[in-house]
Order: structure tokens, then sequence, then C-alpha cells
């Protein structure tokens, strides 16, 4: 019960790329790191985001980016 | 929200309307329970650590959204369809064993749409509403969403196919990940330049971003399809 609970709230929140669930995290640590050391970190943030965002956007549509011929048209799902 | 009037429009309409309402307010009181308990419980956390918590979930979960926007609107992920949906929800309704007393199949279907697609707006409810500590404004403001997608439906007498859901999807996901980030790093220590009204500039560079994504990924799309 736990589990599937645990399991429900994994899928809501980090939903079907959880590399961006690690890499957020990632990116707030070396956030945390760069102010402790006195820089100005504020410029991280956005950067990181916008790479982060990129690269799952890339993820979402391999096809697209790799230019290997489409076996289907772009997926069909309607939800 | 949308969405699950119209999942509740579809099986109201092809079996028990009284099964679907009690599904649609069960749904409502477990979304109300749900913003009741959390809510309270994260107003207790020290403001930092808060908006690190609250400022990366939130961040995650615009991410997902803004990902998912940008693909439908460069033609990558199919577009959402409001009618297509109603559709497939009355076929599956009418082909599910009939009921002679409570339709338990409507009341399940309408609950867990209610519920689903309200855990969205309960996630942001409790986000906003905690980092500013105005939970009950953001669930009023919640709720008034909520009572205008009914009445819209309520005059329509339809699927709300004309409301522009993606467009608003991208949006809300532009907005959620501008906050997690400025609430993130705030949370991880880091002062913004002026303060609030670095939103705005990390708004429009988001969006930029975004808009700049969609049109390479829609160039991209057609180039590979065109070499297919």
């Amino acid at each position: 019960m736990i589990g599937r609970a645990a399991i429900a709230v994994w899928s809501f929140v980090v939903g079907e790329d959880w590399h961006v669930a690690v890499a957020v995290a990632t990116s707030l640590a070396l956030t945390a790191l760069a102010t402790a050391t006195g820089l100005p970190a504020w410029v991280l943030p956005p950067v990181l985001v916008l790479a982060i965002l990129y690269r799952s956007v890339r993820a979402g549509n391999r096809p697209a980016f790799s230019r290997a011929p489409l076996g289907d048209a772009p997926s069909r799902n309607i939800r | 929200m949308v969405e699950a009037f119209t999942i509740v429009l579809a099986v109201g309409s092809s079996r028990h309307w009284s099964s679907a309402m009690a599904g649609v307010g069960a749904g409502l009181v477990a979304l109300a329970g749900i913003v009741g308990v959390a809510g309270p419980a994260l107003v207790g956390i020290p403001i930092e650590v808060l908006r690190l918590i609250v400022g990366g979930l939130l961040l995650i979960f615009g991410l997902q959204w803004l990902r998912k926007a940008i693909l439908r609107a460069a033609g990558a992920k199919a577009l959402h369809d409001e009618l297509a949906i109603f559709a497939e929800e009355r076929e599956a309704a009418a082909l599910a064993p009939a009921a002679s007393g409570f339709d338990s199949y409507g009341f399940a279907i309408s609950f867990k749409a209610v519920l689903l697609e309200g855990l969205e707006v309960a996630f942001i409810v409790v986000t906003f509403g905690a980092n500013r500590g105005e939970i009950p404004l953001a669930a009023s403001a919640a709720a008034l969403a909520v009572a205008l997608v009914v009445l819209a439906g309520l005059a329509a007498r339809a699927p709300l196919a004309r409301v522009p859901e993606n467009a608003m999807k991208f949006a809300v996901g532009v907005l959620l990940t501008t906050f997690g980030v400025f609430w993130s790093a705030e949370g991880a220590g880091t002062s913004w330049p002026g303060g609030e009204a670095a939103l705005a500039p990390l708004l429009l560079l988001i969006l930029a971003a975004s808009l700049a994504m969609v049109r390479d990924l829609r160039q991209r799309t057609q180039t590979a399809v065109g070499s297919a």
C-alpha cells in the first residue's frame, strides 16, 4: 500500500523523464555551492534549467534530433 | 480540469448522472483533504527550507509540463482533443456492464478523473499558497477556476473543445518553471538582483527559450519527415 502510494507520488511529480529530477537536484546543489563560495550564483539556475529543458525536449523526440528515418508519424496519444 | 469535465460529461450522459456527480463530490472532498493536510504541514517549515523544497518540486513539475507543451506546440506530440476524449469515454462507458441501482463504474471514473486532474491543481495551490503563506487565498482562486470551468461547460452543454487548453498549459508550464527557478534558487541561498522584480525578465527568458525550442523542434521534425 505504502509502496504503491510512493510510486504514485513519484510518477505524479517526476513524470516520464526522471533525468529532469536528478538534473534539477544537481543544479540546486551547484547553486548552493557557488553561493557558499561567494560567486554571483543567480546566473546559474536559469542557464542550467534551460539546458535541462532542452535535453528533456530532445529526449522526448529523438527521431527529430537523430534525423533517422521515421517509422511512424509523431506519437498520437490523446492524453 | 477541462479534461475532468469532459470525462464526467461523457460518463454522466451515457450512464447515470447521480453516480457520476457522487464521484465528482467524492473527488472534490479528497482534494480538499489533501490541500487541508499538506498546506498547514508545509507552512510550519522554515521559509528557506520551504523555498528549496517547494521551488525544487515546482521546477521539476513545471519542466514536465513545459516539455509536453513544447512537444505539442511543435507537432511532435498529439494535441489535447476534448472531442476525441469525450468520444473515447462514451464508448468505454457504453461497453461497461449496466447497473440497475448505484452505478459504480460511473462513480469510479468520475472520482478518478476529478482526483487525478485535480491533483495538479492541488499541487499548485499548496506550493504557491505555502510559499506566500496564503493557502486559503490560493485555494479560493482554484475553486473559482473550477466554478468557471463548470459554468462554461453548463452553458455549452458539450465538451469544452474550444478552450485553448494547449496554449494555457504552455503558459502554466512557463509560469511554474519561472517560479520554481526563482524560489529554489532563493532556497539554495542565492539573492536575485532586484528581488522579486527579477521574476519578469526570468519569465521572458524562459518564454523566449521555450518558443525557440518549439521553432527548432518543428524545423527538425519537418526535416526528419522530409528525409524519411
